[in-house]
């Protein structure tokens, strides 16, 4: 098996900081937050623990994890409007953890876009230069671009409610954006938009954030949206933070089996170890990785997970036979836009394989199964 | 274990103790005083100047209600009150309804037509109904004070309900309907049921403006017609604080009673004009 | 092609046809061409009595005085109420309820209330005599039928309280907590966010129920009867008075001052639509 290069083995958790020569625009340093808002919440025990994370001038990391799971507590933590019970959060090399809301520079971004609906397009953007006592003239030097940039220079006199989904979000960043912050806390701005508005809304993330040197901390619980739009991926599991990484580390290397599971890109199978350096499988006996064998050391059993796209089906020959191929017959067969699949019954398990869309075996065919070792990973049984 | 304050929640100065508690002392002595000054005025025998409070209490005043003119005036009132309230939410319940469909201009111009009848100056507006229940053959008699006091409860409980109807939506008719339900089965299974909280207000609301109602009674009734607002005018004019205490008493406490039930289900302000 | 008046349309305007029928008649009583001792053919004497007659114009200047006053005392203490209690907290609560609790009170009551307190030998001349302020009933100042309204203005916005503190207290529970969030983290404080955030959307949400409260003071009847001077006599009061006037000019007069009340009335009724038109939408 490979390993990436610059990357620790499974199993850890990493709370990396970018090498930059400049402060990290935010840090957070073992954040407990807890759940609730009422007057008792400092005293609860459930809630996030051990939250730490780095994020770079300009770096978009996307916070990735399952509903329900604090990610929204989290960035109001962050952003001060609720409290911690732990921990520092650091903005630009400054500690901002008893320091109030208006004066961390970290712009916290509501899923529905607030805008105050007193004010037109144009105000609501130079709200926080109106704070600041910047003259008009000033104003109208820092909004008019903004206007343009996230095109919106038609709609600058109109009242917010005479504007569109997509357009709101885009006044939302470009107000956001005049603040000139270190941070930007996006809390689930993709999450109740339809397909179009999405990538709309996706595309204006993009284009607000380029030219400003914020650091910008999204939350999702959708991995298309996470994959799209950050450098690096936090995987928000059991109340912290599973992993750190970009997305082509995090894929080929879940850190646990619980970011294994979430990114939903491997099927597991139980292994039985035969020895230190083999395992066997339903799918056939493999080599255990030289990282791996601390896993199998002294264990009966670990937990095999292949990557979806390391399992293939092809149609059977008669001399087929070989370490690595096993045959079965074909369940079902699945079209779908990103790819097809067949369901194939092996001896002992049911599994997943990729196959060619217009080549597709007919059910009750029988399939060799061939599986590229190099998507293999093992985790504790 | 470090804790993080929660947001600050002041706003300058204006929220900070001191100005709390003399609010709330100020609108206690402002809520309480009238109501207490009133029990003292309508139970005192005597009070001269300077006393602060009455030299001798007695309850003549009160005993003097069951039988005696303010008794009959609060029984006339109470029943004109309840005619208005039926009568208002009757009519102008559909009548919100209706209004309910209207978009745009026309909804804004149907919504100041249907407060003019609540805002205009009573002893105006009872000048044209004085000549109208004239014509109807009711002038000077209770029936057209009744139909006096319905033109500004009408007026209210309309716009309440075009408020009521606005935000409801139509959802749970047109599933009656297209379940087999006629019109009148939905209003009677399905909207009336659904609607009892704001019926209730709209009942709550037209009785008091019926009740406290002096113009309009003065104008239409003529002077005939001895409501219990007329009745305290005329004992207040006359110099009986004693007896037009008692009145005033009797004038607000089932009002507050009334209003005090029906705080728990009096969430929405859409009700008011404005 | 002709354009149907929509039904709902035609009953709003049933609604207000006493209002229009009473305009339509006033206007052709004070010309004297229906009512008592009308002639049939139109006079301008009675309308020219008074739109010239002093007292008149004295009358709707000092009742929009009084409306205006005591709307604004009671608009600032209703504000004051919805932005010092707007939590869900139970003092809040109690402060809320203590400021809407008089909200069914009729005028004839807190008129009649004003008297026995602000009288010349009421309960505030008692206690400023035992404060030593003054020696005899005699040298109490008159708030009472003095020109200046004092109580009439007092009642008027004692009365009016509670009813702009509920719409007060709704227009700031529509300020919604993230309106404030947001402000807050793109650099606003606390002050901030009352001043430019709170504040505009209250007093915008308010305005209707301002104007409403307005007109009512202006028409209200009771309390002016009880409180106010004879000179400048309010229009309720002069109403009323030339309505009882066995003269039949004088009656006929009185259809013209009830036509400027209807039309005074009617431009409240055109503003306070048009502020709910601009502004209803802003807070939820």
């Amino acid at each position: 098996m490979r390993f990436p290069g610059e990357q620790r083995v499974a199993n850890m958790q990493s709370t990396d900081s970018s090498a930059h020569a400049s402060p990290a625009a935010l840090q957070l340093d073992a954040l407990s937050v807890p759940f609730g808002t009422g007057a008792d919440a400092r005293e609860r025990t459930d809630g996030l623990h051990d939250i730490s994370l780095a994020i770079a001038r300009g770096e978009r990391v996307v916070l990735l994890g399952p509903s329900g799971e604090g990610k929204t507590s989290l960035l109001r933590a962050i952003a001060g409007l609720a409290p911690l019970s732990h921990g520092r959060v650091v903005v630009n090399g400054r500690d901002v953890t008893h320091v109030a809301p208006e004066m961390r520079d970290a712009v916290y971004l509501h899923q529905v876009p607030v805008l105050f609906p007193h004010l037109s397009v144009s105000e609501n953007i130079a709200f926080p230069l109106a704070i600041r006592g910047v003259s008009r003239t000033e104003r109208r030097g820092v909004v008019q671009p903004l206007l343009a940039r996230l095109q919106l220079d038609s709609l600058a006199d109109r009242p917010p409610h005479a504007l569109s989904g997509g357009q709101r979000h885009r006044v939302a960043l470009a107000r956001a954006l005049a603040a000139r912050p270190h941070v930007l806390l996006l809390d689930e701005p993709l999450s109740a938009l339809d397909p179009v508005l999405r990538r709309d809304v996706r595309e204006a993330i993009r284009t607000a954030h380029t030219e400003s040197d914020a650091g910008l901390l999204l939350v999702t619980h959708d991995l298309d949206d996470a994959t799209a739009l950050g450098d690096r991926l936090a995987i928000m599991l059991d109340r912290t933070i599973a992993q750190v990484a970009a997305t082509d580390v995090l894929f080929e290397r879940p850190a646990t089996r619980g970011v294994m599971r979430f990114l939903g890109l491997h099927q597991e199978f139980t292994g039985h170890v035969e020895h230190q350096h083999t395992v066997r499988t339903p799918l056939g006996h493999f080599a255990v990785p030289s990282d791996a064998r601390q896993f199998t050391q002294g264990a009966l059993t670990v937990t095999v997970a292949i990557r979806n796209d390391a399992i293939r089906c092809e149609t059977c020959s008669a001399t087929d036979v070989g370490r690595d191929t096993l045959n079965g017959y074909v369940m079902h067969v699945h079209h779908r836009a990103t790819g097809s699949s067949a369901t194939v019954q092996l001896a002992e398990t049911t599994i997943h394989a990729l196959i060619d869309p217009l080549h597709a075996p007919a059910v009750g065919t029988t399939v060799s199964i061939h599986v590229d070792p190099r998507g293999l990973l093992l985790f504790p049984a | 274990m470090t804790v993080t304050p929660l947001r600050a929640e002041s706003h300058g100065s204006l929220q900070s103790q001191p100005w709390r508690v003399l609010a709330i002392v100020l609108l206690a002595v402002s809520t309480f005083v009238p109501f207490v000054i009133l029990v003292l005025q309508s139970t005192s025998g005597s009070w001269r100047w300077p006393s602060l409070l009455p030299d001798a209490f007695t309850l003549v005043a009160w005993r003097g209600v069951v039988g005696g003119a303010i008794g009959r005036a609060a029984f006339t009132s109470t029943l004109l009150a309840l005619a208005t309230a039926i009568t208002a939410v009757c009519v102008a319940l559909p009548i919100g309804r209706s209004l309910a469909q209207l978009r745009g201009a026309s909804r804004h111009v149907a919504a100041a037509l249907v407060f003019l009848p609540v805002a205009a100056p009573p002893i105006a507006l009872g000048a044209g109904l004085q000549i109208a229940t004239l014509w109807l053959g009711v002038g000077g008699t209770a029936a057209g004070v009744w139909l006096a006091h319905s033109v500004p409860a009408i007026g209210y409980v309309a716009l309440l309900f075009l408020g009521v109807f606005s935000s409801r939506g139509d959802d749970d008719s047109e599933a009656a309907r297209s379940h087999g339900a006629s019109p009148w089965q939905t209003w009677r299974f399905v909207l009336l049921p659904s609607l009892r909280g704001p019926i209730a207000e709209a009942l709550a609301i037209a009785f008091l403006i019926s009740w406290a109602q002096v113009a309009l009674t003065l104008v239409v009734g003529g002077g005939a017609v001895r409501a219990l607002p007329i009745e305290v005018l005329s004992l207040v004019r006359a110099g009986q604080d004693r007896e037009a205490a008692v009145g005033a008493l009797l004038l607000i406490v089932p009002a507050v009673a009334a209003l005090a039930a029906l705080r728990v289900g009096v969430r929405r302000t859409d009700a008011l004009p404005g | 092609m002709h354009r149907r008046v929509p039904l709902p349309l035609l009953l709003a305007g049933l609604v207000a046809l006493p209002v229009l029928f009473g305009v339509a008649y006033a206007a052709l009583a004070v010309l004297g061409l229906t009512g008592a001792g009308a002639s049939g053919q139109v006079e301008w004497s009675r309308a020219v009595a008074v739109v010239t007659d002093r007292t008149t114009w004295r009358g709707v200047g000092w009742s929009l005085y009084v409306a205006a006053v005591s709307t604004a005392i009671a608009t600032a203490a209703a504000a004051v109420v919805a932005l010092l209690f707007p939590r869900p907290t139970r003092t809040d609560q109690f402060a809320r309820s203590l400021a809407t609790l008089p909200l069914p009170v009729p005028h004839l009551v807190a008129a009649a209330t004003a008297l026995f307190v602000m009288g010349q030998s009421g309960l505030l001349a008692r206690l400023l005599f035992f404060a030593g302020v003054i020696s005899e009933p005699g040298a109490m100042p008159p708030l009472v039928y003095d020109r200046a309204g004092v109580a009439l203005i007092v009642a008027l916005a004692w009365k009016e309280l509670p009813f702009l503190a509920v719409v007060g207290i709704a227009m700031r529970a529509g300020v919604s907590r993230e309106l404030e969030d947001a402000a807050r983290t793109l650099g606003a404080t606390p002050a901030y966010v009352a001043r430019r955030v709170v504040w505009p959307l209250l007093w915008r949400g308010l305005l209707p129920a301002v104007i409403a409260t307005f007109i009512f003071a202006f028409g209200s009847f009771e309390s002016a009867v009880l409180l106010a001077p004879v000179d400048p006599a309010p229009l309720p009061v002069l109403t009323m008075e030339r309505f009882a006037d066995p003269s039949l000019a004088r009656r006929g007069e009185a259809y013209g001052l009830a036509l400027i009340a209807l039309v005074i009335g009617a431009c409240a009724v055109a503003v306070h639509e048009w502020t709910r038109a601009r502004w209803g939408a802003l807070v939820r």
